[in-house]
């Protein structure tokens, strides 16, 4: 009986429980994602059902008169005469209590009405989950980064491919541009480009380091080629305290330059000897010059990427002539700039803008004011006034601009002025190609 | 513990016993006598109501030679005095001529006493019977003497010919354990009446209780045991039958002017053990609690104007009160259940 009240409690909790779950879903579906994931709901489904289970427990406990009670009730329904009752207060010695019969219990909840109310609840919930909901997905929420993603990931390959010491620092801001899409949130443009701009930073500041140690490499190498060609004057090499300086030296570099530890295993081979012979050094400078000069041309190209970040001088120029070439349309970013104000490409950050058309612009001719001849004034008459332009802009003198820009990898040097244009970083692409131009 | 079947299946045949010879003395009139008997056994004052010439007084006698014990019968006439009933302080002089107040006890001076037509007295009269009937002693002139063990009252009344007659009052009706009505019997009864009685006289019973069976009798009901539940049942009836009580029926709270007193639970809970007796059982049973319900109630209910507009008796009252207390206290239609009877 208790079993019974108990699962008639659970059938009728239960079709809360599912119509609850189908409202969940549903709103889920509608304001957040329209994809219904049975995974995300397992555990909390199972968990309210387990505390479904324990109410109605309760619920069938409380639903049916406690054991004394019912006693009591059957004695007088059944006419035992008392026998019952008196059984719950005191012993019925040699007294035999009839037999009670027992009646049967109508319960107002049957279970037919129960078991439609469950499945029309199932049927909701089925249907929240699979109902067809397109609205906007989640993508449209983010802001489109591919383009500065392509660009950190390619410096970081350069990088990479021209530093090898410093690879663990180079594999973290790898995984900071890959987690770049996770805090992608269209909602707060401005952290995302503060993310991209530490990123950036990293990138820069691992770079220098790599330019340090390949300058350092070279200066030794140097200074070790100049020592090697002093000792190819001596005649005796074996006695000369240089041999015994260059000893110690190369001792004391094997152990900070993996690369020149490899050369020295080169031209030694299996040797352990300390000293060496004319034609191991021989061998020796002709490597260093050659590992030298690669050297160099890696430095080369590091310091060309600094003009990026430098105030835009030296290489910079070149590159300001290599955009105008390759890069056609550069001068038109002036336009994209916010006019004075939010509009425009501001990264959603609050700036001002300060409009830099000039009249040493390309094409200000054709903005100049002209009179209209009244013949054809004429050919409007009859039109129709669709709306009124803005005037256009005062000339001034073209600025420097200070900003932060869409696309800027280092938004406090970064974009420069040359030849009286300013290039944007936008056009990041067209830079990288020139430097591997 | 409980009494052992023999020794009570021993009571109950005296008490069957009893109650076969009154059903010799008075026809058709069993349902009366077995009240009568638990009446008794309950040590409890019965009043008779009944109209004239159904056997009233005859049952009373009969009664009186059945249980061998000293009958004293009351007729009360409205110049009936106390006196006349508890008895009084006498002038007598001895023979050496010394006189003094020698106490000359009245008729209530005995185990049974029949007050016949007792509403026919004046109510001064009537309140000599108040203590007696509750303390079982009289008290006079300061000096209370004992009535004999057992003492009954058994009154009777006539419903009909008011005039001239003083309605008993509620303190009083109060002291008797049941008021019954003796209604008439059917043709078939008056038949066997009519061939079996000359002049109505009833026979003389063959048979008569003994002090010792009377007794024991009374020590039985002493064991029958009555069980919490069912005790907790006739409070919730009595408690019910109050207008003021928060469970108090809608019919009640219009039309019951008075509930009933504490000792009407007390009644039905002796009563009921008697009922329990005379059925052979050890324990009050739910049945017996209905069975003496209303006449414990019927006249212990005082129902207001409105209850004589709509014809409400008092015993409408404890019928609807039987009908919706659940014994054991169970509010079904809070569980969302009903019981199939």
């Amino acid at each position: 009986m208790l079993w019974a009240e108990f699962i008639r409690s659970l059938i009728r909790f239960l079709t809360v429980e599912i119509w609850f779950y189908g409202m969940v879903i549903l709103v889920h579906r509608l304001t957040i994602s329209s994809v219904f994931t049975l995974s995300n709901y397992l555990v909390p489904v199972l968990l309210s059902t387990l505390l479904v289970a324990l109410a109605a427990w309760i619920e069938a406990h409380r639903h049916l008169p406690s054991a004394a009670k019912l006693l009591i009730w059957l004695d007088a329904h059944s006419h035992a005469g008392g026998f019952l009752a008196t059984s719950l207060d005191t012993s019925l010695g040699s007294w035999q209590p009839p037999e009670p019969s027992i009646p049967k219990i109508n319960h107002f909840h049957d279970w037919k009405t129960s078991a439609i109310h469950t499945l029309i609840a199932c049927l909701f919930c089925i249907g929240a989950a699979i109902f067809p909901i397109e609205h906007k997905t989640q993508q449209q929420f983010k802001l489109d980064l591919t383009e500065e993603t392509k660009q950190l990931q390619e410096k970081l390959d350069m990088l990479k491919d021209q530093s090898e010491d410093i690879t663990e620092q180079l594999e973290s801001i790898s995984n900071a541009i890959e987690q770049l899409d996770q805090a992608n949130d269209a909602t707060a443009p401005d952290e995302v480009y503060k993310l991209i701009d530490s990123i950036n930073s990293r990138i820069d500041y691992a770079e220098q380091q790599s330019l340090i140690k390949i300058e350092k490499q070279i200066e030794t190498r140097d200074n070790l080629e100049a020592l090697l060609e002093e000792l190819l004057k001596q005649d005796k090499l074996d006695s000369s305290p240089e041999m015994q300086e260059l000893a110690k030296l190369l001792d004391t570099l094997v152990l900070s330059d993996k690369d020149l530890e490899m050369l020295l295993q080169d031209i030694k081979g299996n040797s352990q000897a300390q000293k060496l012979t004319k034609e191991q050094i021989k061998e020796l400078i002709e490597k260093l010059k050659k590992q030298n000069h690669q050297k160099k041309t890696i430095a080369a190209k590091l310091k060309k990427c600094e003009c990026n970040q430098e105030n835009g001088e030296g290489c910079c120029e070149s590159l300001a002539v290599w955009l105008e070439n390759n890069a056609p349309g550069a001068a038109q970013l002036q336009d994209l700039l916010p006019e004075g104000g939010m509009q425009g490409i501001s990264r959603g950050e609050q700036t001002t803008a300060p409009l830099t058309y000039d009249n040493t612009a390309k094409g200000f001719e054709n903005a100049k004011h002209k009179s209209i001849p009244l013949s054809a004034l004429a050919d409007q008459e009859g039109s129709i006034l669709m709306g009124v332009a803005k005037s256009p802009p005062e000339p001034q003198q073209a600025q420097t601009i200070q900003q932060h820009t869409p696309g800027n990898l280092n938004p406090a040097k970064a974009p420069v002025k040359s030849q009286g244009k300013t290039i944007q970083p936008r056009h990041r692409k067209a830079v990288d190609e020139y430097f591997k131009h | 513990m409980l009494i052992e079947p023999q020794q009570l299946k021993e009571h109950q045949d005296i008490a069957l016993k009893l109650l076969e010879e009154l059903d010799k003395i008075l026809l058709g009139q069993h349902e009366v006598h077995k009240l009568l008997i638990i009446g008794i056994l309950s040590k409890g004052h019965i009043l008779l109501e009944g109209l004239p010439g159904v056997g009233k007084t005859a049952l009373v006698k009969g009664l009186g030679l059945l249980m061998n014990l000293e009958f004293k019968r009351i007729q009360f006439t409205p110049d009936l005095l106390p006196a006349d009933i508890l008895g009084g302080n006498i002038l007598q002089q001895d023979q050496h001529g010394n006189r003094s107040l020698v106490f000359q006890p009245g008729a209530i001076f005995a185990n049974i006493v029949l007050a016949d037509e007792i509403n026919r007295a004046s109510p001064k009269t009537q309140s000599a019977m108040l203590e007696a009937m509750q303390e079982r002693a009289v008290t006079l002139q300061g000096t209370t003497r004992p009535l004999p063990d057992p003492f009954f009252v058994l009154a009777s009344q006539n419903p009909i010919e008011l005039e001239g007659t003083y309605p008993i009052p509620e303190a009083q009706l109060d002291r008797f354990l049941f008021k019954i009505s003796v209604t008439g019997v059917n043709a078939d009864v008056l038949a066997q009446i009519i061939s079996q009685r000359r002049r109505g006289e009833p026979p003389a019973p063959t048979w008569a209780i003994t002090k010792d069976q009377l007794d024991g009798l009374f020590d039985a009901m002493d064991r029958i045991h009555l069980s919490g539940p069912v005790a907790n049942y006739i409070a919730r009836i009595v408690a019910s039958a109050h207008p003021d009580a928060p469970n108090a029926h809608e019919s009640i709270r219009n039309c019951v002017r008075f509930g009933p007193s504490p000792r009407a639970a007390i009644a039905i809970a002796e009563a009921a053990r008697a009922a329990a007796l005379l059925e052979g059982r050890p324990t009050v049973g739910f049945d017996d609690v209905i069975a003496v319900a209303k006449p414990v109630l019927n006249h212990r209910i005082i129902l207001n104007y409105q209850a004589k507009l709509e014809n409400i008796t008092p015993e409408t009252i404890v019928d609807r009160i039987l009908d919706t207390l659940d014994p054991a206290a169970i509010d079904w239609d809070k569980l969302h259940a009903k019981p199939q009877e």
